[in-house]
């Protein structure tokens, strides 16, 4: 029979139900994932730590590739930094005994024992700021604890503890907020993160504050958490964008020690 | 074509646990972009969201951010095939 109309098409409804498909599998997935995944970050931990010998491993085969002059001039520079950084921690070291010793007579001393804990997974594999650490339950780990370098930067707080791994949700991570205080003029400020161990912080125009100062943390051992890399002010801002860059380079972090 | 989709999901794993993610997120995306109804996709969003995401989330929507991008991404590929001619 010759038609000379559009039949209707049998698949009219089809992208309504594509969408309603997709809806009940993305639920079904979340609720899946929210439930079991703990359970697959026990199944990956060997495979992390299996990947990360196999890397370090492949890193140092090529070391002998470097040429000889380069590996001096490196060397020499390396000696130049060192020799500076002992003055630097001979005097922080005298600044840091008499902080200490006037914690003591003020009876608000702070042992800063933790676990030490071996990085798993770092960013840039993560796409967010978040690290998967070695210690989990079984070591005593529980959700909330800081996470600090072991030279005393705070770079973050357990999220999740599992029973022999945690993850680490770095302060630097995108939408995280939290309390410091800035060095030059003790003005308590609010940084929040924006990934890639960077911080923004938003400052009265008036706040003095320039590149290179330091910014703490807001308790009372005040540790360094991050220091200041630009400064934007608009000639009709009333307030000024700061950017500042957490001292620890996350991209290479190895071992952090989790405070109790 | 299930072939090569079942060879991109296994390079986008094996990236997955040991590339960074400007690698494997990429790819992911491109997939989604080449193969019809990419479902897998959405699995290794799941995937990526419960290795590498920052967890504890009320919303389901937010401790799944890459699963519920590649979702809103299969879902708009219809519309921008019909109006970017994609197939044509």
């Amino acid at each position: 029979m010759k038609t000379n109309y559009h039949l209707k098409s049998k698949n009219h409804n089809k992208p309504g139900r594509r969408i309603v498909l997709l809806l009940i599998f993305f639920v079904l997935g979340a609720g899946f994932f929210s439930f079991f995944g703990k359970y697959t970050i026990g199944l990956m931990e060997p495979v992390w730590r299996s990947q990360n010998v196999v890397v370090r491993g492949i890193s140092n085969s090529f070391e002998w590739l470097r040429s000889k002059d380069s590996l001096i001039k490196e060397n020499a520079y390396l000696r130049e930094v060192v020799a500076s950084r002992e003055l630097e921690l001979v005097a922080l070291r005298a600044a840091a005994d008499r902080e200490l010793r006037l914690l003591e007579i003020l009876g608000r001393t702070e042992g800063r024992e933790g676990t030490l804990a071996s990085v798993l997974v770092r960013p840039p594999e993560t796409p967010y700021d978040v690290l998967i650490i070695d210690a989990g339950t079984n070591q005593g780990i529980v959700a909330g604890q800081q996470v600090i370098l072991p030279e005393g930067t705070i770079i973050g707080v357990v999220s999740e503890a599992y029973r022999s791994s945690s993850r680490v949700i770095l302060h630097s991570a995108s939408g995280q907020k939290i309390n410091a205080v800035l060095e030059r003029n003790g003005a308590p400020i609010i940084m929040e993160g924006r990934g890639g161990g960077n911080f923004r912080i938003t400052l009265p125009r008036d706040m003095a504050v320039e590149v290179g100062d330091r910014i703490l943390s807001a308790d009372i051992s005040s540790s360094l958490l991050a220091v200041v890399g630009k400064v934007s002010l608009g000639p009709t801002d009333s307030f000024k964008e700061v950017l500042a860059t957490s001292p620890a380079n996350i991209f290479s972090l190895r071992f952090v020690l989790v405070l109790p | 074509m299930t072939r090569n989709r079942a060879i991109i999901s296994l390079i986008i794993i094996a990236l997955m646990l040991i590339g960074p993610y400007w690698l494997y997120v990429p790819v992911l995306v491109l997939a989604t972009l080449t193969f019809p109804l990419y479902w897998e996709g959405i699995l290794l969003g799941f995937v990526i969201d419960t290795f590498y995401g920052l967890g504890n989330y009320e919303s389901l929507f937010m401790r799944f951010p890459v699963a519920l991008g590649v979702t809103i991404l299969i879902l708009l590929m219809p519309l921008a095939r019909k109006y970017l001619r994609l197939n044509a």
